[in-house]
């Protein structure tokens, strides 16, 4: 049994790519920030991005997909859709 | 996947100047080894009267970084040759996680390797050694910017 990331490890998981190997600001990071404006990241970056997500999620996320990315809550979206199992947290 | 380029038949001359844009001087590579979708290689004889080696006969570092390139050059123009695009023009945007260990030196033959570790076109990444026998001189990983086909 292979044992999937919550939705909340996700998030986190992302979050800590952001801010480790792309010095972004944590205070910056909301769903809907976009990565561009807010983020500062340029496009030069989207690769690099797109290549630590799949390393850590051990997923490949499609071209087409990868390009339509906009915002931090695009992300969790696209690397949730690549995930089997994903489930939300449990609990109260 | 089988090689464009074979090791035993090095692309050099007109060959290599379809899959390399450079022209002497800035020519870094004398011969594409082999080539295919994810990986290039080609080697390089640093000549005596080179331009770029200080008096000790030693290159600029630059020099390795502009010879992967050059190879990624090849394992581009081949990658949009076997997907039907025509070969497009690019150029070095980036480098990254590179470190030099030394310098080459006059009359040292260079390797060098390219692979691919992911297209988003128009930008690719890929990380190049650059190796004289099994030393490596350089390594890392560089992204190029690659006109998208009209």
């Amino acid at each position: 049994m292979t044992l999937q990331p919550t939705t909340s490890e996700i998030e986190t998981l992302v979050d800590r790519i952001l801010v480790e190997e792309f010095e972004v600001d944590p205070e910056a990071l909301r769903p809907e920030a976009k990565l561009v404006t807010d983020l500062d990241l340029d496009s030069l970056d989207g690769v690099d991005l797109v290549v630590a997500l799949e390393k850590t999620f051990l997923c490949r996320i499609p071209e087409d997909e990868a390009k339509s990315i906009r915002t931090l809550g695009d992300i969790y979206d696209r690397v949730r859709a690549r995930m089997p199992a994903a489930q939300a947290p449990t609990g109260a | 996947m089988k090689p464009a380029v074979g090791a035993g038949d090095g692309a050099s001359g007109p060959v290599l100047a379809e899959l390399v844009p450079h022209r002497p001087p800035i020519l870094a590579v004398d011969r594409v080894l082999a080539v295919t979708d994810d990986f290039a290689e080609a080697e390089f004889r640093v000549p005596i009267a080179a331009a770029d080696a200080d008096a000790d006969g030693n290159l600029w570092e630059q020099t390795l970084v502009e010879g992967l390139a050059q190879t990624a050059s090849a394992l581009h123009a081949t990658s949009a040759r076997r997907a039907g695009r025509r070969i497009a023009r690019g150029m070095l945007v980036g480098i990254q996680r590179f470190e030099v260990r030394r310098r080459a030196r006059v009359g040292e033959t260079l390797h060098y390797r390219v692979e691919l570790i992911r297209e988003l076109r128009p930008l690719s990444l890929v990380r190049g050694i650059a190796s004289v026998g099994d030393e490596v001189l350089a390594q890392g990983e560089l992204k190029f910017y690659v006109e998208d086909e009209e």
